[in-house]
Formats: C-alpha cells, sequence, structure tokens
C-alpha cells in the first residue's frame, strides 16, 4: 500500500503543474479521494502553490520598484545613450571588401610565416661555439653525474659487503660463547646433582642410624617399664594378701597371692 | 507582448529612445526579476542584478540581431550577470544561499518560504519561480530558458516535490 501511494505521490506535483494526461489525473484523482495519506499529501502541495503565488504578489512592489529606478536611471542623461560600436563592426565584416581584404591579409601573413620558417640560416660562429660550450658542459655533467652514481654504488657494495661479514662474525662470536656457557651450566647441573645424591644418602644413613638408636631406647624403656609395673604389681598383690589375712583375723593368706617372685630376680629374667 | 510593437520599440530603442526601452522594461521586469530570483535564491541581490541587467540592455540593444527576440536576449543577459554574480560572490567565500532572511521588507512574511527556495538546487528554483512570477506559462519559460516545455514540467514537479519536504521539515511557511 505504501508502495502504491508513493507511486502515486511521486505524480501529485505533476498533476498541481497540470503535466499530467487526462486520464492518468482522474486516475490518480480517484485513488486521491481513496487515500487519506495521498489526500493530505495534495492538499501540502496545494498550500505550497497558494503560498507561492502569495509570495510572487508580495514581491510585486520590489519589482515595480526596479522598474522605477531603471526608468529612473534611462532618463539621466545623454551617458545611457546605446553604443553602436559593435553594429559599425558588423557591419565591417558584412561588407563583401572588407572580406576580401581580409583574406588579402590573412595570404600575406601566411606567406610571411611560411617564408621564415622555410629559409636557410647563416651559421652564427658565437652561437655554434655557445652551443657546443653548452653541449659539453651537458656531457661533463652527465659524465659527473654518473661517476656519482657508480660511487655510490660502489661505496654502498662495500658498506653492505662489511657490515654481512661484521654480523657473521658477531654470529660465530655469539655462537661459541652461547655453547661454553650451555656446557658451564650442564656441568654445574651434573655437580649440583651429585652433591644432592651424596646429601640424600648420607641423610638416609642418618635416618637408620637414629632409627636404630631410637629402637634400642625404645626396648630398653619398655623393660624398665614392664620392671616396674611387675614390682607395682606384686607390690599390690602383698597389700591385697595383707588386707585379707587382717581383715579374716586368723593370718590366712591365699595360695594364689603367697608365691610372690622378688623384683631382683624379675630383672633378672 | 506583440512581436511588432516589440520590434518597433527595439528599432526606437537602437536609435537612442530611452522612452521606448521603458515599454520593453514595463513588460520583461517581473521576467527579469523572476531570473535573477530564480538564480540566486534572494529577492535583494535578484533586484540589483536585475537593474544592473535591464541598463545592460539598453546599453547593448544594438548587439540584438532580432529584434523579435528581446525576451530571450534579456533574459541571457540576466543569467550571464547572475554567473558572474555568483562566481564573485564564491570568490569572497560568501554563503550566498545560506541567507534566510533578507533586508527586504516583503521577505519578513516568507522566511520559511524563502529559506527552502534558497535551499533548491537552482535549475529547480529558477523553473519554479519563474512559474508563478512570470503567469504560470510553461511555453515561455521553455523559451526562456532555452530547453523543451517536457522538461520545464519536470523541473516544476521536482521543485513542488523537494520545496514540499523543504517545508515539511521546517514546519510550513
Amino acid at each position: 500500500m505504501e508502495n502504491i501511494c508513493q507511486n502515486f505521490q511521486e505524480q501529485i506535483p505533476e498533476l498541481i503543474t497540470g503535466a499530467l494526461s487526462a486520464e492518468r489525473a482522474a486516475e490518480l484523482q480517484q485513488h486521491i479521494d481513496s487515500c487519506p495519506a495521498c489526500s493530505k499529501y495534495l492538499e501540502g502541495l496545494q498550500a505550497d502553490d497558494k503560498l507561492l503565488g502569495d509570495f510572487a504578489e508580495a514581491m510585486q512592489p520590489a519589482v515595480t520598484r526596479l522598474e522605477n529606478n531603471v526608468v529612473a536611471a534611462l532618463g539621466r542623461g545623454p551617458s545611457n545613450k546605446p553604443v553602436s560600436h559593435i553594429s559599425i563592426w558588423r557591419t565591417i565584416i558584412k561588407s563583401p571588401i572588407s572580406k576580401l581584404a581580409a583574406a588579402a591579409v590573412l595570404l600575406i601573413a601566411v606567406g610571411y610565416i611560411v617564408g621564415r620558417v622555410s629559409s636557410p640560416r647563416v651559421v652564427d660562429t658565437r652561437q655554434f661555439h655557445h652551443a657546443l660550450r653548452e653541449e659539453w658542459n651537458r656531457d661533463l655533467q652527465l659524465a659527473l653525474a654518473n661517476w656519482d652514481v657508480r660511487l655510490r654504488d660502489e661505496l654502498g657494495r662495500q658498506f653492505r659487503e662489511e657490515l654481512n661479514d661484521s654480523a657473521v662474525q658477531t654470529l660465530a662470536t655469539s655462537g661459541a660463547m652461547t655453547n661454553e656457557l650451555l656446557t658451564k651450566l650442564v656441568e654445574s647441573v651434573s655437580a649440583a646433582q651429585t652433591q644432592q645424591r651424596r646429601e640424600i644418602l648420607a641423610a638416609f644413613g642418618q635416618m637408620e642410624f637414629n632409627q636404630l638408636r631410637d629402637n634400642s631406647r625404645l626396648r630398653n624403656d619398655f623393660a624398665r617399664f614392664a620392671v616396674l609395673t611387675s614390682d607395682e604389681f606384686e607390690r599390690t598383690r602383698k597389700d591385697v594378701a595383707e588386707w585379707i589375712a587382717y581383715s579374716r583375723g586368723d593370718g590366712f593368706i591365699p595360695s594364689d597371692l603367697k608365691s610372690l617372685t622378688p623384683s631382683s630376680e624379675r630383672s633378672k629374667k | 507582448m506583440n512581436g511588432c510593437l516589440e520590434k518597433k520599440l527595439v528599432a526606437s530603442c537602437r536609435k537612442g529612445d530611452a522612452s521606448a526601452y521603458t515599454g520593453l522594461v514595463n513588460a520583461y521586469c517581473g521576467r527579469v526579476f523572476a531570473i535573477c530570483l530564480g538564480m540566486l535564491g534572494n529577492s535583494h541581490d535578484a533586484e540589483d542584478i536585475a537593474q544592473q541587467a535591464l541598463l545592460k540592455g539598453f546599453m547593448d540593444i544594438n548587439q540584438l540581431r532580432d529584434s523579435e527576440q528581446f525576451g530571450a536576449w534579456i533574459g541571457r543577459i540576466s543569467r550571464n550577470l547572475c554567473i558572474d554574480f555568483i562566481r564573485r560572490q564564491k570568490r569572497k567565500r560568501t554563503a550566498l544561499f545560506e541567507r534566510t532572511a533578507l533586508p527586504q521588507s516583503s521577505s519578513k512574511e516568507y522566511p520559511k518560504l524563502e529559506g527552502a527556495l534558497a535551499k533548491l538546487p537552482q535549475r529547480y528554483r529558477l523553473a519554479l519561480v519563474l512559474y508563478y512570477f512570470d503567469g504560470r506559462s510553461t511555453k515561455t519559460i521553455a523559451e526562456t530558458l532555452a530547453i523543451s516545455q517536457a522538461a520545464v514540467r519536470t523541473r516544476i514537479s521536482r521543485a513542488r516535490k523537494q520545496l514540499r519536504k523543504l517545508l515539511d521539515t521546517e514546519g510550513g511557511a
């Protein structure tokens, strides 16, 4: 719908200008009657039409003022008379005699120019020498320029070669130094590894020694603990036997509490 | 204007009769002003250049070959003077068409319209202004601008379209 309206709206200005055929104008008008957007667009253009007409009307005083100014300027004096030299010139040009005269002058001029151009020239020695000197100067300048170019090329080539040699030498030196440094690095790493290995072995030996010592200490402590525990047990047993004898009042001691082994003997065991 | 009368007036002008030229000024003053307004887009400059064109027309009347073609001839003079003026203004780096408010009292009534007209391309503005200032005849405009009537109608229609858009943008005249 929008595209259709756009197509119609393209033609609405032409409708106002009167540039459309009657058939096309009727078709367009029919669409406008049924389309609010196109109808609004037409109203806008009609308003512009009226506005432009009013503007033209409003500018009439300026046109009148212009006319008055021109008329006043025309009436100011004889200096404003039309210039007639163009007319005289045109009359001269149109005359057959003047045309013939112009043709003759043209022929003479052409003949003179052709004669000047084609006539042989006298050799001027000073001019010749001058030209020769100029030629030598040019050759000399050319030779100097060539020599300059060659010299620059040669210097450039030598510079490049020296630069290459220097680069190669620098690279070789740098490579040797790098190798030496790498060897030292490998050696130091190897020494460090050996030292580390030694230290680890020593640590293992120390650990083993410590273990044996700890075992021995532990064993002794257990033995001492067992003796002490046994003494204490015997003492407790004795106390129990005494307490039983005391509580019965007859000095009876159960047999299983009698066989007491002295601690010194147990220690020996 | 009647071709025969125009021819007589031109003949009198050639003899230096300024009063005869007044008749020609009266007949073509509006068209010359419209051409200048259409070319320059500014009524103040248009008035100045139109005056120069009409006076130059009288001074150079002997250069007019066909006495019945005064209208087309004075139109060409006006356009050439406008072109010269625009070139001079460009050299002075003056923004010619950026003026919206003009010193003339008439422009105060239509500042938006004049602003929008000034923004139109010159060939469209010229056709549109001539249409409204010179009797709404596409035939006369075609003769003045030396183009076909169809081309005149196309230019006017495009000018209307662009003017509508400009006035819409600026919120009406």
